[in-house]
């Protein structure tokens, strides 16, 4: 049994006062002399035995009325829909593990708040309770999944379960949570939500409210609001290196967006730049940033070695120290290969479809070209194999009639490792089989060809007025230099097809509908129509031009936005590379490899200082014939480092993001709590305060109060009427 | 043969006036004008013959060979010559003697209960001022008829004591006896009245005023003894109305007055038990006394002592046809 008020059980103390007042009344004594002795010693002989024990009744009825006052002021709860039963009840605590949690107000953070909150709820469970847990941010983390009556384990978990840096968003982790708690028909219980009440938590708050409204029958729901006030915040927005293309040759300058979370202006923020968790290698410094508003700096570094980094941005601790600093993971490569093969067959250089693209590729003299970051290497279609693949990072095939089987299939295990493919057709395309085998078989390509052939007079031209890919996202305008003055006399029309297929296509391969993402357009004509197109491919990407790579079919070549544009395809693929290394915290880091990396342990561990160092095992197994390196449960932001036990050990660096958007401080504002109070007991708590009693009173239990209130209402009338009997009696 | 005895008209017992004493005077005190006025107009007559010393208006149990005939009977050896009627010898030849219906004064004794239990009152006036009005009245009727009287105020033995006399100066002797004493002792009322009882020569009447606190079968035994001694026993029990319906509340601590016994208790408790106690008492007092044609009277103090005495008198008066 609980109480709602169980301070007001020191009533029960007031069972002196009838004592008190029965012993009172024995020293109030009037004194009288008396002559008739005799009579009163033979009364009292007669009847002293039954008078104390009516006194006795009479008292002890006296104070059971005291008692039933102060158990009914006391407001006590017996859980359960069965009065006599000792009924437990089966809470669900779903706690807001996103880093805004982590925001101190100086003493302690939400997060140890929700702690406290979380075993003041286990505290006010009736005996015999079982208790699920559930940390909730943008996704569902079930730290105990099963509702169990161990309270230890549950205040166990409470107090230690892991903070994540990852972002909130209630509506789905909530509805996820309902549905695992309601898909058991008999279940019924207590749904308690722990959050700080940021804003961004509850913007899809219709969709929590219906949530809860469709619970709230079996599990009724409490918002506990564990957010007070809100803190200056600055945080670190934004990290990024100012090309796509990362060479230890060359310094690369990043760029760090610091963001002013906060109601009050920043001064002189100091911005640190560190590398592979080292200490920092170089610094800016911000004069002000205005509330609300965001300042960048760059700063240049330079990577020592190829191969993975991380690159860490940091600003001075504030209350949130969770987004003071931001990591990324790249790749630095010494030189970027790429393999041009070309179909064209032409004795001459200059006729070669992937003249022009080589050049572009290599714009500096001839003597500086083995420096240069970009090395090329040409082989003619009939000289293409597969061991040309080993040293390539990126595959150029122009005008290219067609593959062998095993080439293809070779293709498709390079992409598959993150390689990077162009293709574009040319006279002696031969559509049947890139449409045939890569588009229909493996879903390279992410469109099918169609080749009208030209028609006179008939010109195309880019429409770049407002193109969304990140590929052509910088060249706008109509000048001289942009895309919209490249003139495509002659084209393969691009076919994308619904990804994935509503319908059997039984020349699919298996994989491919695994491997193959969603088809894009880059680039369109002005007509509408797909001019360029990509798509992914396992790790790797494959980009799709829609006319040659020379001038026969158009002039872009001869453009001054070719080579921009052919260096930032070149850098997209090399940066889809990157992206796989950098993840959103809370997601799972997975990385394909090659087959040789199968079964092989690979040991991970944080690159950043922590209080609780991240370090884990595991296995690269093999997936549908797939080296795949899984790693789960990445909950806080920061450098990570792989270390596979091949020999020699292969290091791999990844990184977790977190969500900036997490940084707004905002609350949810009164009005909304007001819409969840329609679904929810909302509870705005602070430590200190009573948090059982509230509980108590959302309770799915009896409310004894009545019941006592009757029992002494019951008592008093059979003590009027024992005390006016035995009166009588006397 | 039997002569039918000769009646004498009585007058009705008419006091004289009483002095109109001083109310400070004893005398005064105890003898309220109402009272006497109105006992004094029932008159005290003595339920049943009495055997007086002095010749009066009182019959006396004792036919002699006094002044009044009463009747013959036959003459049996041993009888004195001189109370032969020659007369009716004459004319009957049968010897018979004359026997006289002797007119005399009788023996009147009052014994108050001067324990300390009289003292108790819960209105101005206690047992014993109760007591000693009774008294007082029934020493002034016994003497202002020329009767004598003893007066006895007794706890554990008589500690008072006025000796026979019919003087009705005496009163005043009387009367201050009765305001001066103080109570110092239990009682022991059956004890007391045995001693009395043993000391009586003559028949009389005898008025015992008490509140009877003692062992019933004791008390009744003495005036059994008592009326064994040919004496009328009038008794007066004398009860505080708090005595008979213990109407106190809240917690009161009794302190005994014959008994050095403290009790506290709820009075409100036990009161039915004590009104049933006392109502058991009473009946038993009441029913040995009527077993043994001893007069009983139970006086309650909250009752104006003048009624009670005409009541008695009244009754009395009723039960024997005459004054």
């Amino acid at each position: 049994m609980t109480f709602l008020n169980g301070a007001l059980l020191f009533g029960a103390s007031a069972i002196a006062i009838p004592i008190l007042l029965e012993l009172l009344n024995r020293t109030r004594v009037e004194y009288t002399k008396w002559a008739a002795m005799q009579f009163l010693q033979k009364s009292i002989q007669q009847h002293q035995k039954k008078l104390r024990i009516e006194d006795l009744l009479l008292l002890l009825i006296r104070c059971l009325i005291i008692i039933m006052l102060a158990l009914a002021l006391a407001r006590p709860i017996l859980p359960g829909d069965n009065f006599m039963g000792l009924s437990s009840t089966s809470a669900v605590l779903l706690i807001d593990n996103s880093y805004s949690m982590s925001t101190s107000n100086g003493v302690d953070t939400r997060r140890d708040r929700a702690r406290a909150a979380g075993e003041a709820i286990v505290d006010s469970l009736p005996t015999g309770s079982k208790v699920a847990v559930f940390l909730i941010s943008d996704n569902l983390d079930p730290a105990i999944s099963v509702p169990t009556q161990d309270m230890s384990l549950v205040r166990s978990t409470l107090r230690n379960f892991e903070p994540s840096d990852q972002s909130t968003n209630l509506a789905g982790p909530l509805q996820s949570a309902v549905d695992l708690i309601t898909s058991d028909q008999g279940a019924k219980g207590e749904l308690y939500v722990l959050t700080d009440g940021q804003s961004l938590g509850f913007r899809d708050l219709t969709q929590v409210v219906n949530t809860l409204e469709t619970a709230a029958s079996r599990f009724p729901a409490t918002m506990i609001f564990l957010g007070q006030g809100t803190e200056p915040n600055l945080g670190v927005s934004l990290l990024r290196p100012d090309s796509e293309l990362v060479s230890t040759r060359r310094p690369v300058r990043f760029y760090v967006e610091v963001t002013n979370y906060g109601n009050t202006e920043a001064h002189n923020v100091k911005v640190f730049l560190a590398l592979d968790g080292g200490a920092p290698i170089n610094d800016a410094n911000i004069e002000l940033i205005e509330p609300g508003q965001s300042k960048t700096v760059s700063m240049d570094a330079r990577l020592a070695e190829d191969g993975y980094h991380t690159v860490t941005a940091s600003i001075p601790n504030d209350r949130l120290k969770a987004d003071d600093q931001r990591t990324i993971a790249i790749q630095a490569h010494n030189t970027i290969n790429v393999l041009l093969v070309d179909g064209s067959e032409a004795k001459e250089e200059k006729d070669r479809s992937l003249f022009f693209l080589k050049g572009a590729l290599q714009p500096v003299p001839e003597s500086r070209r083995s420096e240069f970051y970009i090395q090329v290497e040409d082989v003619n279609a009939s000289q293409f194999r597969a061991a040309n693949l080993a040293r390539a990072d990126i595959v150029v095939i122009s005008d290219v009639e067609r593959l062998s089987s095993s080439m293809v299939a070779s293709l498709a295990d390079f992409l598959r490792n993150g390689g990077g493919l162009l293709i574009f057709p040319g006279p002696k395309t031969d559509t049947a089989f890139y449409n045939d085998v890569l588009f229909d078989e493996y879903a390279m390509l992410p469109a099918a060809l169609y080749m009208p052939g030209a028609i006179p007079n008939e010109v195309f031209s880019f429409d770049a007025r407002a193109p969304e890919h990140p590929i052509p996202a910088i060249f706008t305008g109509s000048s001289e230099g942009s895309l919209g003055t490249a003139l495509i006399y002659e084209r393969a029309e691009l076919l994308p097809t619904q990804w994935p297929p509503e319908e059997e296509t039984p020349r699919l391969r298996p994989e491919a509908l695994r491997l193959a993402g969603p088809p894009v357009s880059v680039l369109n004509y002005s007509d509408g129509t797909p001019a360029i197109m990509e798509r992914a491919y396992g790790d790797g990407r494959v980009v799709l031009f829609g006319s040659t790579a020379d001038t026969r079919w158009n002039d872009f070549p001869l453009r001054a936005i070719y080579l921009p544009f052919l260096h930032r395809t070149i850098g997209y693929i090399i940066q889809s590379q990157d992206d796989r290394l950098n993840i959103r915290a809370g997601q799972p880091f997975m990385l394909n490899m090659s087959d040789s990396y199968a079964d092989a342990t690979a040991t991970v561990e944080s690159i950043d200082k922590r209080d609780v160092p991240y370090q884990e095992s595991t296995t690269v197994e093999l997936v549908e014939g797939q080296a795949r390196l899984r790693i789960p449960n990445v909950r806080q932001g920061g450098g990570y480092q792989i270390t596979l036990d091949t020999q020699p050990e292969t290091i791999i660096k990844f990184a977790a993001q977190f969500d900036p958007s997490e940084s707004r401080p905002e609350l949810l504002p009164d009005a909304q709590k007001e819409l969840l109070a329609k679904s929810a007991q909302v509870v705005t708590w602070e430590q200190g305060a009573s948090l059982r009693g509230q509980m108590d009173t959302n309770r799915a239990g009896t409310e004894l109060t009545s019941i006592f209130i009757l029992l002494a209402f019951v008592l008093i009338i059979s003590e009027t009427i024992l005390a006016q009997r035995f009166s009588r009696s006397r | 043969m039997a002569f039918s005895k000769r009646k004498r008209k009585r007058s009705p017992i008419r006091l004289s006036e009483p002095k109109r004493s001083n109310a400070d005077t004893p005398e005064g005190k105890l003898l309220e004008p109402s009272t006497l006025t109105k006992a004094e107009a029932l008159g005290l007559h003595a339920r049943k013959v009495v055997e007086g010393a002095m010749a009066g208006r009182y019959k006396s149990p004792f036919t002699g060979f006094a002044i009044e005939f009463h009747q013959h009977r036959e003459y049996v050896a041993g009888d004195d010559m001189r109370h032969m009627d020659w007369k009716v010898f004459g004319r009957t030849e049968r010897y018979l003697i004359k026997q006289y219906e002797q007119e005399t004064n009788f023996d009147g004794c009052v014994l108050l209960d001067g324990s300390k239990s009289m003292q108790y009152g819960s209105g101005e006036t206690s047992k014993l001022d109760y007591g000693r009005i009774i008294a007082a009245v029934f020493s002034y009727l016994i003497v202002h008829e020329r009767n004598s009287l003893t007066m006895s105020i007794f706890d554990t033995e008589s500690r008072s004591m006025y000796p026979k006399t019919s003087n009705p100066r005496a009163m005043t002797n009387i009367c201050k006896m009765l305001m001066d004493f103080e109570p110092a002792e239990q009682t022991k009322i059956g004890d007391v009245l045995h001693s009395f009882a043993n000391q009586l020569k003559a028949a009389g009447i005898t008025f015992v005023i008490s509140d009877l606190f003692d062992d019933p079968e004791v008390i009744l035994d003495g005036l059994r003894h008592l009326a064994f001694r040919k004496h009328e026993v009038v008794v007066f029990h004398v009860m505080d109305p708090y005595e008979i319906d213990f109407p106190f509340d809240g917690t009161v601590e009794f302190e005994g007055l014959e008994v050095a016994e403290k009790l506290t208790l709820q009075p409100h408790a036990i009161r039915k038990s004590y009104q049933e106690e006392v109502q058991k008492f009473l009946r038993q007092i009441r029913n040995g006394c009527e077993q043994f044609d001893i007069n009983y009277i139970l006086c309650n103090t909250a009752e104006p002592v003048g009624e009670v005495l005409n009541r008695y008198l009244a009754t009395r008066l009723r039960v024997t046809g005459r004054y």
